[in-house]
């Protein structure tokens, strides 16, 4: 809390000349967010968390984000792709050139709609495994459970192309057999110790948004399987303003830790993809990364303290010193153990105030070559802003067909930048590439940014293109997710995975990861694909590049199959090319096969030992990393 | 202009299926061997709509093998693949001139490539890591920095190619006119090209003709500028370069040269490394190169050397490009145009160098006729698909990839897609009637005979013919066999030619005073010897040209020969076994891939049980019939090559040889004394000589050690000598033993 008056009117200031942050339709220059609310009120900006304990009422249970945002289909003189809801810039708008991009890239026929299985009825939910006398003990000690199909049937799960496709058409083999919701640490400690006693198994549950089976429930585990939902440990404990970290549980998700900590004034700066609904125990468990790293750091840079209890007891770091040189760094045993030693309960996280300016921009290449050349660059002379990311020339027309509707001078103002980019400097439609920026600081610095950054853009070939590419670039980041639901219905199937590699790699990885999906799909008859790629981080040795990849599944018997085995064989391809397993999306159970070739086997029999000793009798089973 | 070729199973529903087992062997046949069908259906994957004689076992069903061996009447003109084009039937009708000065413009263009000048491609070179990493080490060994980098200069001035289509529009004009002079067609298969085209816009493409002929050096480009694809980059040995004139015109066609070894100079290795990949990863222009490293004067594929291919499978290897793809171009000709000098050099008489006016003094050949060309563009062969199993690309994938060299069992894996390329290129070839017809002359010439009546060879040629056609290889025939022979002898009326009496006389090439004189002196054999054994080698040629069509079943039918020495019915394991071992000691002579021993057992088991003169129950092996006139044929084939290992054995048994060239001397000098009555005379080929060294090198049967007065010396096992011997045994063993 501020201590005195004067530091809370600066805090104040800070917060009122940001303008546009308080909702998603009102930013003024441009600047937009994805929120919970569409009208938010004084209150909002309390502590309410945005999604209610019981998370199916607001969100899909076999789908990505919100029940009231999504994709829709309607036909009148041809097909017309919108965007519904209010929750996003898009929503409410009539996409004009996606149904035809779609159709021509995918392949797709609307005609032919195939919609999801209707939520399952109870009958269909496994029946839950109860181990006796456990559910007793539970209601004993007070804690919030469910026993319902529904409940567990949400948290059986996180988001990977294969896990919703089995709720769209079939059903998983094991599911939690009971949901707790333990209220705070001293809760969790009794839960972890009740269930070492009992022999059952412990899910850590926050946002549910992995992405790498790390949720799924181990198909052959006989014990009673308790999924520990963290979200009702979602409070910021305190705030320290001197050395500006906060005390938050790990149960918060995204958003309203943002929410909570912008009304004090403040940002924690991490914002991953999937921050709406991700938890901060999740971003711990498996070493996450935010867009606007550059400026705030990944998990691992923000992360001040964590509190983790294990069947062994509970694991702490005493001192909040910024450094230590004591042994290998024990939270760093804890960061990116996926759920697999215990469950993070309290986290000390470092926080920043508010940037006063924030801005986006972009820079179009002639070629991808070109802008990573530029990419490398700017990470050469370390002035990345707070984002920079390259988007590949798929990537770009992919995002011109999410173009809502313009006005006539939107249109002239179009026309004439195409005229200039094509016609004056040359640029070949269906090679040039975008990179996207974010800036963020106090006016002069973020001025200087501007002027550095567009020099050495100049110099690699680019040419800025204004701020509004890059502002629909970041926006494209959370609503693409949506975008799988609808292909679905339409016999696509879609994913995303990525990567990091050093430099001198970049390019090459891009080009030979996507002509392996290329051939790869090819072999297996499929005759529509669409693959891109995107370099959405940039360090001193090396950068995260990211791939989305969908075909058209019509024809194929066991589309969930050959993804995986297409996945399977462009991770061998990341691999042999310099990448590594991944940046930031975890290993889970997908990418476990490659954890040997990643850190050694005798690097893997010392985590294997940790889990041994933090873990002896496997109560948290859920099968990841190991 | 198109050709019909004869190949396994097209004519399935004409063909009278072979009734190859007797129908109580039929079950346990099947189910010992359950591989039987699947030589058959490998061999001509390309091809769509061919049903497949050898599955059909119901009993009953058709004439005995034996009737159809000898009753065949020569094979029908059976429809099978087609697209065979001929590239001069449109020179023959229209201007060269107007053909040389056309608009041109290549379609299939590499889509990522980038256009690079020569100096561009220098630059790149000069200023490579790996360029500059080699130049600091030396320097730091004490080097001198400036002349270092003068070298690499002159390297590359010395190695680069131009390509100017002016220079290519030269060759268009020129060599139209002089293969319609000497060839009657040039055909080639236009679906390879166009697969060629297609491969080739997402991923560099390298070529790998055969290296039969000089001819073959601008074939591969001209076919370029017939069909408009990209023009290829050719790799030229040094030999070229010092051509007056036709040096540089071949530069200018796009052929860059290369020292023939220089493994020892890090520089130069590591600005051909660079040039090489430059070429392929930028600006992604066609590479072409000759696996099998020099003209194969055998006439059959030679071990595929790996230094080229290592190079560019490098960039594949560390990840710098997605995929390359490899196109087996095998180059067939019914007349090879040095088939006389081949023989010569195989009996130990050097080649002259190459110089323009040797080549003018060519000219003469102006006056001949060689037959046909085919040209088979192969299915393109995914460099990914076949060493990505075998590979750990991984593990180097983190060391800055100028530092990160090829490693050992990376080469091995490139090897492995040597051998591999070089059986798909065998599978690719058309075989020449000419080929078949050589195989009964030389059976002929074997017992003596210097002629032989017209119908009794067309009689066996057709036998061998149909034969050849059920495994499956293309053999090149128009109308009858008669007259497929009748052409094919005039062709080669030199070695052999129809008499008026309808008799065929094989005439003795040599004549003592015909050669030139310079070379006679170092000649290690006599006269009368040399005389015969020009003859022999120059049917050898051809022999060889089909001789990896029978190579399994010969072997198997070896193998089966030697153990029936020991037992009456051995089992297929010992078979198997035996067949592994001939397999590994004849590696080097003839193209096996790794790894697939046990389907090239399975392949050469089943020809041998299909023709009905051995068959398998309960996994013993029988020999049908006392006179087997396939299997016979099989071994005729192979005594060539038994002799000289024989020889070899015993030669290395007589005394401890420093390595150097007196051993092959000392060996062929003892295949002479071996040949005898055998009429063998092409055992003294001193390919096979080498072979054979290097065989029984691998083998452990001879071991190379250095002694303290640094010269290496052969030792070998005696034991495994003599068992060598015992299981090659030819017709001389007791002779040979007797001396072992």
């Amino acid at each position: 809390m501020a201590s005195s008056a004067g530091e809370r009117l600066s805090v104040l200031q800070r917060h009122l000349s940001c303008p546009g942050r308080e909702g998603p339709r009102r930013g003024t220059a441009g600047h937009w967010q994805p929120a919970a609310a569409s009208s938010p009120s004084p209150k909002d900006t309390a502590g309410a968390p945005s999604l209610p304990r019981r998370r199916q009422e607001v969100l899909k249970w076999n789908g990505w984000g919100y029940k009231d945002s999504k994709f829709v289909v309607h036909k009148e003189d041809g097909y017309h792709v919108s965007f519904t809801g209010n929750r996003y810039k898009i929503g409410n708008m009539v996409l004009p050139h996606f149904a035809s991009w779609v159709k021509e890239t995918l392949g797709v026929d609307f005609e032919d709609c195939q919609p999801p299985q209707p939520p399952p009825q109870p009958h269909q939910i496994p029946q839950p495994i109860l181990h006796p006398g456990l559910l007793e003990e539970v209601q004993a000690l007070g804690l919030s459970h469910s026993l319902e199909g529904e409940d567990r049937l949400f948290r059986a799960h996180g988001h990977t192309l294969a896990e919703i496709f089995t709720l769209r058409e079939g059903m998983f083999p094991r599911i939690p057999d009971l949901v707790v919701w333990p209220d705070g640490h001293k809760q969790v400690e009794k839960m972890v110790e009740l269930a070492s006693r009992h022999q059952v198994v412990l899910i850590p549950f926050g946002g549910g948004t992995s992405v790498s089976g790390a949720l799924l429930c181990p198909e052959e585990e006989g014990r009673m399987i308790i999924s520990l939902d963290t979200s009702q440990m979602n409070s910021i404990l305190w705030v320290d303003e001197k050395n500006l970290t906060a005390r938050i549980e790990a149960g918060i998700i995204g958003q309203d830790l943002e929410r909570q900590l912008r009304a004090r004034g403040y940002t924690s700066g991490h914002e991953p993809d999937s921050y709406e609904f991700s938890s901060l125990g999740g971003w711990v468990a498996t070493r996450a990364s935010g867009m606007k790293k550059n400026i705030y750091g990944n998990i691992e840079d923000l992360v001040v303290q964590v509190k983790v209890v294990t069947p062994r007891g509970t694991v702490e770091r005493y001192a909040a010193g910024p450094r230590l040189s004591a042994g290998p760094d024990i939270q760093h045993f804890i960061m990116g153990s996926e759920g697999t030693f215990g469950v993070v309960t309290e986290v000390t996280l470092k926080i920043r105030p508010l940037p006063p300016v924030v801005r986006y921009g972009s820079i179009a290449f002639p070629d991808f070559s070109a802008g990573v050349r530029c990419m490398r660059e700017v990470a050469l002379q370390r002035c990345q802003p707070a984002s920079i990311r390259l988007m590949d020339n798929q990537q770009f027309r992919f995002g011109h067909a999410l173009k809502p509707p313009t006005g006539l001078m939107g249109l002239l103002v179009d026309g004439l930048k195409k005229v200039y980019i094509t016609r004056i400097r040359g640029f070949d439609v269906n090679k040039m590439c975008v990179a996207t920026l974010l800036f963020e600081g106090s006016e002069q610095e973020v001025t200087a940014q501007e002027n550095r950054l567009y020099s050495i853009a100049l110099s690699s070939g680019g040419v800025p293109a204004g701020a509004a590419n890059g502002e629909r670039g970041y926006m494209l980041t959370f609503v693409i997710a949506y975008i799988r639901d609808l292909g679905f219905d339409y016999g696509i199937v879609a994913e995303s995975f990525e990567t990091s590699v050093p430099w001198d790699r970049v390019y090459s990885l891009c080009h030979n990861v996507k002509h392996r999906i290329t051939s790869e799909c090819k072999e297996r008859g499929i005759r529509h694909s669409f693959v891109t790629c995107r370099v959405t981080q940039t360090y001193d040795a090396g950068a995260c590049v990211y791939f989305y990849f969908a075909f058209n599944y019509r024809g194929l018997s066991d589309p969930v199959h050959v993804y995986e085995e297409i996945e399977g064989n462009a991770r061998n391809e990341i691999l042999a090319c310099g990448g590594s397993i991944s940046h930031h999306h975890g290993v889970g159970k997908v990418r476990r096969q490659w954890m040997n070739q990643t850190v050694s086997a005798p690097g893997l029999g010392a985590l294997r030992a940790v889990k041994e000793y933090f873990d002896p009798e496997n109560i948290f089973a859920n099968g990841n990393l190991l | 202009m198109e050709i019909r070729l004869i190949s396994a199973g097209h004519g399935g529903t004409e063909v009278r299926a072979p009734h190859y087992l007797t129908t109580q062997q039929t079950t346990s046949t099947l189910s010992t061997l359950p591989k039987l069908s699947h030589p058959y259906e490998r061999v001509y994957t390309s091809t769509t709509n061919y049903s497949v004689t050898s599955c059909d076992l119901s009993p009953g069903v058709g004439c005995t093998m034996e009737a159809h061996m000898c009753l065949s009447p020569a094979p029908r003109k059976v429809k099978v693949t087609e697209g065979y084009v001929d590239l001069l039937a449109e020179r023959r009708d229209t201007s060269d001139l107007r053909w040389a000065i056309r608009e041109w413009q290549s379609r299939g263009d590499y889509r990522y490539g980038c256009n690079m000048t020569r100096k561009e491609i220098f630059d790149h070179v000069i200023h490579s890591d790996r360029v500059r990493h080699t130049i600091s080490k030396l320097v730091e060994e004490g080097g001198d920095g400036k002349a270092l980098e003068a070298e690499v200069e002159d390297i590359l001035e010395q190695m680069g190619h131009t390509q100017e289509l002016g220079v290519i529009r030269q060759f268009a004009f020129v060599l139209p006119k002089i293969m319609k002079k000497i060839y009657g067609k040039v055909l080639i298969n236009e679906d390879g090209i166009e697969k060629l085209r297609n491969t080739h816009v997402e991923t560099p493409v390298v070529l790998l003709p055969t290296h039969r002929s000089y001819a073959d050096f601008l074939l591969v480009s001209y076919i370029a500028y017939h069909y408009n694809l990209p023009l290829p980059v050719i790799a030229a040995g040094m030999d070229f370069m010092n051509m007056a004139v036709i040096g540089d015109k071949l530069r200018g066609s796009g052929a860059f040269y290369i020292r023939r070894s220089f493994m020892d100079n890090p520089l130069y290795w590591a600005v051909f490394q660079e040039y090489v990949q430059t070429i392929v990863e930028y600006t992604g222009a066609p590479l072409e190169f000759f696996l099998e490293g020099t003209r194969s004067r055998s006439g059959k594929s030679l071990p595929p050397k790996i230094g080229l291919l290592g190079c560019v499978s490098e960039i594949w290897l560390r990840g710098r490009l997605p995929d390359l793809a490899i196109i087996p171009i095998s180059i067939s000709y019914d007349r090879t145009l040095e088939e006389k000098l081949y023989a010569y050099e195989l009996l130990g008489i050097p080649k002259p160098p190459e110089s323009t006016s040797g080549l003018l003094k060519a000219t003469s050949i102006l006056k001949e006729s060689f037959g046909d060309i085919f040209i088979h563009m192969g299915e393109p062969v995914s460099l990914r698909s076949y060493l990505g199993p075998r590979v750990d690309r991984h593990l180097s994938a983190s060391i800055p990839a100028h530092l990160a060299s090829v490693t050992r069992s990376e080469l091995c894996a490139c090897e492995g897609l040597g051998y591999h390329i070089l059986r798909q290129i065998q599978q690719g070839a058309v075989t020449s009637v000419w080929s078949v017809v050589c195989i009964q002359l030389a059976r002929s010439l074997h017992g003596g005979c210097w002629s032989l009546p017209l119908a009794t060879l067309v009689k066996e040629v057709a036998w061998l013919i149909g034969i050849l056609r059920r495994t499956g290889a293309a053999v090149a025939l128009e109308g009858t066999v008669e007259e497929a022979v009748v052409r094919s002898l005039s062709v080669h009326k030199q070695l052999a030619s129809l008499g008026e009496d309808r008799v065929v006389y094989i005439s003795r090439i040599h004549q003592a005073d015909s050669h030139p004189p310079t070379t006679q002196k170092k000649l290690n054999l006599s006269a009368a010897t040399v005389e015969s054994a020009v003859t022999h080698l120059m049917l050898q040629h051809y022999i060889n040209q089909a001789i990896h069509l029978l190579i399994r079943p010969a072997l198997v039918a070896l193998a089966l020969h030697s153990l029936l020495h020991e037992t009456n019915t051995p089992h297929t394991e010992n078979l198997k076994e035996r067949f592994a071992f001939l397999r590994s000691l004849f590696w080097f002579d003839f193209i096996f891939e790794k790894e697939v021993e046990g389907r090239d057992f399975m392949e050469g088991l089943s020809v041998l049980t299909w023709s009905g003169e051995v068959s398998v129950v309960q996994e013993q092996v029988q020999m049908m019939r006392s006179d087997s006139p396939f299997i016979t044929t099989l071994l005729h084939l192979l005594s060539p090559f038994t002799l000289t290992y024989s020889c070899t054995a015993i030669t290395l048994d007589s005394q401890v040889w420093e390595d150097n060239g007196l051993l092959v001397t000392a060996i062929q000098s003892q295949v002479e004394r071996c040949i005898g009555s055998s009429g063998l005379y092409s055992a003294l080929s001193l390919d096979s000589i080498r072979h054979s060294i290097r065989a029984f090198t691998k083998l452990g049967i001879v071991t190379r050690t250095t002694s303290v007065d640094g010269q290496a010396r052969l030792t070998s096992d005696q034991q495994k000598l003599a068992s060598v011997v015992n299981i090659l045994g030819t017709k001389q063993d007791k002779h040979l033993q007797a001396r072992l």
